[in-house]
């Protein structure tokens, strides 16, 4: 009987993730040294795996760009200028053997990479500083408790409040982050790392429920 | 400030390239007009580029080209793996140019080699996702489950009871919040045990809430370091602007006219 | 090759096929029998197979012809039987059932319907909106069937308005001139009052223990999580760790996943080198590198686990200078006695300690955001991590720990941040009462 692509396709999957798991595991635990070279070896293959993956990824974003461009589609003007900044960028630093150190490639990342990536993270403050002021609110009942939560940390956090506060509320506030919040957050990290476990089982046995 | 940013300040064109560029990625706070939208598409494709730069000069050519070039004799594991990437890239390909589009009718050939080219692409796609999740799910057992498990469970102290029942609180929320609790309770549960659940949940939601309340705010400590930083590199910089020294003379003779 | 063409939907089948390939008609139905009408269809030839009967019926809204008659397409046997006097006798089959069916002709997701009426030999077909070559749809009946299936469905038993409200709006401009003023008002105008100090949150100390009694001339694995984005915070806590590490002797060893890691760790490496080289009482070492920059490792958090039991095979040096200069032909590599993870988020030290620390068994340090350290507790509190460094405060803490000063420029740059924090504290603490006095004036409804 010949076996239909997508049967074989879906089966082959999970032949090769549940040897990989295997594999990974008897490596892990010591059990079995023998496994580490192989172990080693699909490491290897993961690390250029994931940069043809990453290389695709940019590829098949410039054909989308390009697409774009040729077609005459909506914002195409800004698509040409992302492919022109890429195409740039590449030819600069694949000439030169030094790649990303070269002085061309430094430069761009001095003047426009880095103070771009910098100036669009600080802007998050703005946003974050809007929702404390929409939701940390103690006429709303989950808002009354963040507004405690945070106003006790805020103050703490403040420099010029070790003027004004004793030293005293300072230690009761390392206990509350060493203790209580300390305690709930394991709680969720225990949560979480179950339903990942569970997840990640699902997709190891192939199976859709568990 | 940061180290690129202290680097800039010494100097000419470099940093007000970076001042503009800055600037225009500002405007976002108004609305995502043309600057902005332009300030956006060139950080996508200068960071696209630089990503290309990495991959190609310092992971594939020292760890994979240059061996092969090199030695390509007994180098199995390198050609099995260059032959894996290309496998996955002709899989791509496949996928971009010979999926059929709805509405479009498609040749029998065309379909049997989309679905061959699929089906290539399978090894690599599984080898990725295998040793990915496998390596993740043992690391969540060995490195996050089992130990905060164990140093939950280990209670001596008065501090440690308080951390357990904290814990458990959480969790039981996490995994069933109240409404469920009282929705979905057997007849035959007795009145005092719901009541125990809905509590201890309760109590494990509002930790919850005032856990939240303390991330926001260590949150907001750490963006607000980021806007200061970014605000001392912007106005450093407009200080040394003809601009601010126009400004700066016309306010110095008028403090000294008053 | 010979071919068919399914009758429902025209798709080409190899001769012999028994169903169709893309709507999965029976293609031998023997129950299929001719039509009322005999005049050929104009949707496609339908050349017979070796069983089937040619069928004609009517697209109920087909274009009508120049004669005024409309298109073609297969019938049911039901209404062939009940028509005999129209049947073309050619194409009758005398053996053919005529089983009655109430419903025919549904083969096909958008063929139309025949009712077969009981009162009636003639079934009844609903019009569909069908186009003359059903497996070729024009562009607005795509858009409509995409529409139906994107869309939310309609209740068409409750049509009353849903009271739906739409989220507070985050893009509060009198907020965003506020938090500026705040910030940016002191810069111009010197405005750095009355400092304060950090609190020391715990953890900070033992980190400092930590690496002040590791021996010189040791290793240090660096995990380096953090790029251009974060590293206006970032900075300020690698700066004192790696002037640190330099300044006992210690070789860091420093491994990215971020592609804007190297080059971030290589700018942060040269202002600590640079500040310590200024400094008369510190002796750095000339017969090796300082540090080893291994670059950037994409793959995720799977190859931690080869970084922790082999870091010589899984490192390679960042600046390619000649074809075969790889770490591995180095000298081998010493296993690190330290492993320090800078991160901006908690997932990366999180991953470290679950991939790489229970394989290495060395101790683990968190030099991490603000907003990491709530979520890191636990690992301190469980003793997978040794010590714990986070914020602006805790780069203070660990800087005043040290007996080496960083250079006088350094120093003032975190005296100022120290001050801004202040005024940027006060902003948002402005705001918070500035909301909640706008609930209560709104009588606690949402504002």
């Amino acid at each position: 009987m010949i076996l239909p692509p997508r049967f074989i396709a879906n089966y082959l999957t999970l032949l090769i993730a549940a040897s990989c798991f295997i594999l990974i595991a008897l490596d892990r635990s010591g059990v079995l040294p023998a496994v580490h070279t192989i172990v080693v070896i699909l490491y290897e293959w993961l690390l250029l795996l994931a940069s043809f993956a990453l290389l695709l990824g940019i590829v098949h974003l410039l054909i989308t760009h390009l697409h774009r461009i040729q077609q005459g589609q909506r914002d195409w003007t800004y698509s040409l200028v992302l492919v022109t900044a890429c195409s740039a960028v590449l030819v600069a630093g694949l000439i030169q053997p030094s790649g990303v150190t070269s002085p061309t490639v430094e430069w761009i990342f001095n003047a426009l990479i880095a103070p771009g990536q910098a100036t669009l993270y600080a802007l998050f403050f703005f946003f974050m500083a809007a929702a404390a002021y929409h939701y940390l609110r103690v006429t709303q009942p989950a808002g009354r408790w963040m507004l405690a939560g945070a106003l006790l940390v805020l103050v703490a956090q403040m420099p010029a409040s070790r003027t004004v506060l004793p030293a005293v509320y300072d230690e009761w506030v390392g206990w509350l982050l060493q203790v209580p919040v300390m305690a709930t957050v394991r709680g969720a990290i225990l949560g979480s790392t179950l339903s990942l476990l569970l997840l990640g089982l699902r997709f190891i046995l192939g199976r859709s429920r568990l | 400030m940061d180290s690129v940013s202290l680097a800039l300040l010494g100097q000419d064109w470099a940093l007000w390239i970076a001042f503009l560029f800055s600037l225009l990625l500002c405007t976002l706070l108004a609305g995502n007009y043309a600057p902005a939208k332009f300030a956006q598409y060139l950080l996508v494709g200068v960071s696209l580029g630089y990503l290309g730069v990495l991959l190609v000069q310092h992971v594939l050519r020292p760890r994979l080209f240059t061996p092969l070039w090199e030695a390509p004799l007994g180098q199995w594991r390198l050609w099995l793996g260059l032959l894996l990437g290309l496998l996955l890239w002709v899989a791509a390909a496949g996928q971009l140019w010979l999926r059929p589009r709805p509405g479009v009718p498609s040749s029998n050939r065309r379909q049997n080699s989309h679905t061959f080219l699929q089906s290539i692409g399978v090894i690599p796609t599984a080898l990725m996702l295998g040793v990915s999740v496998s390596a993740v799910l043992l690391g969540l057992l060995q490195g996050s489950l089992w130990p905060q498990f164990w140093s939950t469970s280990v209670a001596e102290s008065l501090v440690s009871v308080l951390v357990l029942l904290l814990t458990t609180a959480a969790l039981l929320h996490w995994t069933m919040p109240t409404s469920q609790l009282t929705a979905d309770q057997p007849v035959y549960q007795p009145w005092w045990l719901q009541q125990l659940l809905v509590w201890w949940g309760g109590l494990g939601k509002r930790a919850l809430w005032f856990a939240a309340g303390v991330i926001f705010a260590r949150l907001l400590a750490a963006h607000l370091s980021l806007l200061i930083a970014r605000f001392q590199f912007l106005l450093l910089t407009f200080q040394k602007s003809w601009l601010w020294q126009v400004a700066d003379r016309i306010w110095q003779l008028l403090v000294g006219w008053a | 090759m010979n071919v068919m063409h399914c009758p429902h939907c025209g798709t080409t089948n190899r001769v012999g096929s028994n169903f169709c390939n893309r709507c999965g008609v029976n293609l031998n139905s023997d129950e299929r029998t001719v039509g009322a009408t005999s005049s050929p269809s104009p949707i496609a030839p339908l050349p017979t197979s070796r069983t089937r009967q040619p069928d004609v019926g009517k697209w109920p809204d087909a274009e009508p012809n120049e004669a005024g008659e409309r298109a073609e397409f297969p019938v049911e046997e039901e209404q062939a039987a009940n028509a005999p006097a129209n049947n073309s006798p050619s194409s009758v089959s005398p053996t053919a059932t005529t089983t009655r069916r109430l419903v025919a002709g549904i083969e096909g997701l958008l063929d139309p319907l025949q009712i077969a009426n009981e009162g009636s030999d003639q079934p009844e077909t609903l019009a569909l909106p069908v186009t003359a070559e059903p497996f070729a749809m024009s562009m607005e009946q795509v858009r409509r069937i995409r529409g139906l299936l994107t869309n939310d469905p309609v209740l068409l038993d409750r049509p009353g308005t849903v009271n739906y409200q739409p989220p507070n709006r985050l893009h509060l401009p009198w907020l965003m001139i506020l938090l500026t003023l705040a910030v940016a008002l002191p810069i111009l105008l010197d405005l750095f009052g009355p400092i304060g100090a950090p609190v020391q949150w715990p953890g900070v100390a033992e980190a400092h223990t930590l690496i002040d009694t590791l021996p010189a001339d040791t290793t240090a694995l660096v995990i380096w999580a953090y790029d251009a984005a974060t590293a206006g915070e970032m900075d300020l806590l690698a700066l004192p760790l790696v002037s640190h590490l330099l300044a006992r002797g210690i070789q860091p060893m420093v491994v990215s996943q971020l592609p804007g890691g190297p080059a971030m760790a290589q700018r942060l490496f040269d202002r600590a080198t640079a500040g310590l080289l200024a400094d008369d009482g510190v002796q750095l070492p000339a017969d090796r590198a300082l540090a080893i920059q291994a670059g950037y490792l994409p793959g995720g958090a799977a190859l931690l686990s080869w970084v922790a039991q082999d870091p010589a095979t899984a490192l390679t040096r960042h600046v390619p200078a000649s074809a075969t200069d790889f770490l591995r032909t180095d000298v081998a590599l010493a296993r690190p006695a330290l492993t320090i993870v800078v991160a901006a988020q908690a997932e990366a030290v999180q991953q470290w300690l679950e991939q790489g620390q229970p394989l290495q068994y060395t101790p683990t340090l968190a030099f991490t955001s603000a907003g990491a350290d709530p979520i890191l507790r636990p690992y301190l509190a469980s003793g997978q991590l040794s010590g714990l460094v986070s914020g602006f405060d805790g780069a203070f803490a660990y800087q005043q720990l040290r007996t080496i000063k960083l250079a006088v420029a350094e120093e003032a740059l975190l005296n100022r941040h120290l001050a801004l924090q202040n005024w940027g504290h006060f902003a948002v603490l402005l705001l918070l009462l500035l909301g909640n006095l706008a609930a209560w004036g709104r009588g606690g409804t949402r504002g």
